[in-house]
């Protein structure tokens, strides 16, 4: 068995053994703790302390869990001049992410209306399984400007407002974008995919706030208990997975000439500085682009969609984007590490940027309450929005949880959900479903995932971020 | 190329070869799995497309329609296994082809050759599982047992 040395209420560590550069830490309860300690994902967080110029700690986060090469919910840092990039501590879902919209409606208003409107979203948010997305064929020059400009070019045609974009992680485009590193294939893979959801764990939720515990902070981001909020959880689609394949099948080749080893095939790297590196990163940050206006596109369907189901006008519907974040990316950024700034290239995979108030990066309209984090839940509980808090600018790379963690493998839940009729079970807990396919909903079903309750409390007793609200599913479409 | 192991064009089963390839699920946390084992190279990799096909589409759906053929080299087994699971999937989300039956025509550990049928993606018609985005490497293996061959696929779904 490993050992685990508890050094936090909350914070466990992995004492450097074998390849390991770094220690591993990991954020758990002791209940979780429990659980997770013969789970294979430990395992693969200590495969990443391997890489080579990782500073600080190898970091799992509490919802961590069992991935491919990264575990889902790992962090690692890798110092600018002398780390490596790993598109496996990406993931094939370059940024895939989270937006949640704000809205002035109540939801006591949706009553009347809400199996028209789970109708309606259903039909004009495409799954994009077997069908195209909400745009139609994106032609060569109109791809281009998406992998440049990212959630700008989706407002320039029509979806959202111009002040979303200082609501989005990056203003909803990286800088350094090199569309001529996307592959053919890539593009191709993209194209008819713009403004589509997914399948999976990919979903739209139409929510209530429930209940808020930071007034000051849900005031400054706009969320108020019984309005409706909208959760729209996705990602660069065939476009992004294309991109990380590319990338593997070129540093699986080039590893050897670079002198690098790691123990797992899916964690091919290659120096930040090679040729290799620059070509991924370039190409990393035009899929995250079209993600960013991926989900920019859908959040303007949405709006679209309540606006004819509810018959009001902009101004009444009042939607309003409270924050974009991705949970799948590298990002160059500085960082204390032992006491003094260092430029590092934070890899998250299946963890999301956390930035506490004050941060330079964060927007004035933002810079005082600190970088929103959204946090979806299951479908049948409950989804929270936090804050970054300072503790994550001094242990995580400014960095938190993503999610609630599976715990059942989707064929578990599947087998879990037979025999029971899984649209009443939802009904019954007050929320309308509408799916493409009913065994995507068993594998989602609550009894899959971890309470993200817990998974939440333990990042807000680690310091790594503050709780400013609880948001319950009404709808929820599924692709 | 051994004859008469694909199904008819037209016909609506999968797979009938003489392979006896068998493809069985892995219980992993985040993604699906599965592992084959066959008596040969050739009938590994029959049954490895399968898996992925299956894990795209109800099989017993999928009409064996039309013919493609899939040819991919690469520098050893494991990347061979990859690749060219890689190009069925591709098959299905460039080209909306569901492919229901496989035969490797020819294979060595750098290069395979295969004809796969199917017909193109009906959503209406389909039982489509949702979206494979990728064929992963994570534990990716191809490996000669006492009794043949064996294979260890993770895709992230």
């Amino acid at each position: 068995m490993m050992e685990l040395r508890r050094v936090g209420e909350v914070v466990w560590e992995i004492p450097r053994h074998g390849g390991m550069r770094v220690p591993a830490r990991v954020y758990a309860s002791e209940v979780q703790m429990a659980t997770l300690r013969d789970d294979p994902a430990l395992e693969q967080l200590v495969n990443v302390s391997h890489l080579p110029g990782i500073v600080g700690h190898a970091l799992a986060m509490p919802d961590v869990h069992w991935g491919y090469g990264f575990p889902i919910g790992g962090v690692a840092a890798v110092d600018a001049e002398e780390g490596v990039v790993t598109p496996g501590g990406i993931g094939f879902d370059i940024n895939c992410g989270v937006r949640l919209l704000a809205t002035r409606i109540a939801a006591p208003d949706l009553g009347p209306v809400r199996d028209r409107l789970a109708d309606r979203l259903f039909a004009s948010v495409p799954a994009g399984v077997g069908s195209g997305g909400a745009v139609g064929s994106l032609s060569p020059r109109d791809t281009r400007r998406v992998l440049e400009r990212g959630a700008a070019w989706a407002i320039e045609e029509g979806f959202g407002r111009a002040s979303d974009l200082e609501h989005c992680e990056e203003e909803g485009r990286l800088r350094g974008a090199d569309p001529d590193a996307v592959s053919e294939t890539a593009r191709t893979r993209g194209r008819s995919q713009m403004g589509s959801l997914g399948s999976g764990n990919h979903f739209l939720e139409v929510q209530r706030v429930e209940r808020v515990h930071d007034p000051g902070a849900a005031a400054a981001l706009g969320l108020e208990e019984g309005l409706v909020t909208v959760m729209i959880h996705s990602g660069s689609r065939g476009l992004g997975y294309q991109v990380c394949d590319d990338a593997l099948r070129t540093m699986g080749a080039a590893m050897q000439r670079h002198g690098i080893a790691v123990p797992d095939r899916q964690l091919a790297c290659v120096p930040l500085r090679s040729a290799e590196g620059r070509t991924y990163l370039g190409a990393m940050a035009a899929a995250a682009n079209f993600a960013w206006a991926n989900r920019q596109v859908m959040a303007g369907l949405v709006e679209r969609t309540f606006g004819e189901v509810l018959g009001a006008g902009p101004a009444t519907l009042g939607f309003r984007l409270v924050y974009d974040v991705c949970h799948n990316v590298a990002k160059l950024e500085e960082h204390v590490v032992d006491g003094r700034p260092r430029r590092v290239c934070v890899h998250r995979k299946g963890a999301t940027r956390a930035f506490a108030p004050g941060h330079p990066a964060l927007p004035p309209a933002l810079r005082a309450v600190g970088q929103p984090v959204i946090i979806p839940g299951d479908m049948g509980r409950y989804s929270f929005l936090l804050v970054g808090a300072p503790g994550a600018m001094a242990e995580s790379f400014g960095t938190t949880c993503h999610g609630a963690g599976r715990v059942m493998s989707r064929a578990q839940a599947k087998k879990a959900g037979r025999g029971v009729d899984l649209v009443a079970a939802l009904a019954e807990r007050g929320v309308t479903v509408r799916a493409r396919a009913l065994s995507g909903v068993a594998e989602e079903m609550p009894w899959a995932y971890k309470d993200a309750a817990e998974v939440v409390d333990v990042v807000v007793r680690a310091g790594l971020a503050r709780l400013v609200a609880r948001l319950v599913p009404q709808i929820v479409v599924k692709g | 190329m051994r004859p008469g192991r694909l199904p008819a064009i037209g016909g609506s089963v999968l797979h009938a070869g003489d392979a006896a390839a068998s493809v069985r699920e892995i219980a992993h946390t985040a993604d699906v799995g599965f592992e084959v084992e066959a008596p040969t190279m050739a009938a590994l990799f029959e049954g490895a497309a399968l898996g992925l096909s299956a894990a795209i589409v109800d099989l017993d759906g999928v009409a064996a329609r039309e013919r493609r053929t899939v040819a991919v080299s690469a520098v050893d087994r494991t990347a061979l296994l990859h690749d060219f699971l890689h190009a069925i999937l591709l098959l299905a989300q460039v080209e909306g082809f569901l492919v229901s039956g496989v035969e490797v025509q020819a294979i060595d550990g750098e290069a395979v050759r295969a004809v796969v049928v199917g017909e193109p993606v009906d959503p209406a018609r389909h039982r489509l599982h949702g979206e494979v985005k990728a064929v992963t490497w994570h534990d990716l293996a191809v490996e000669r047992t006492t009794a043949g061959w064996h294979a260890r696929v993770l895709l992230d779904v």
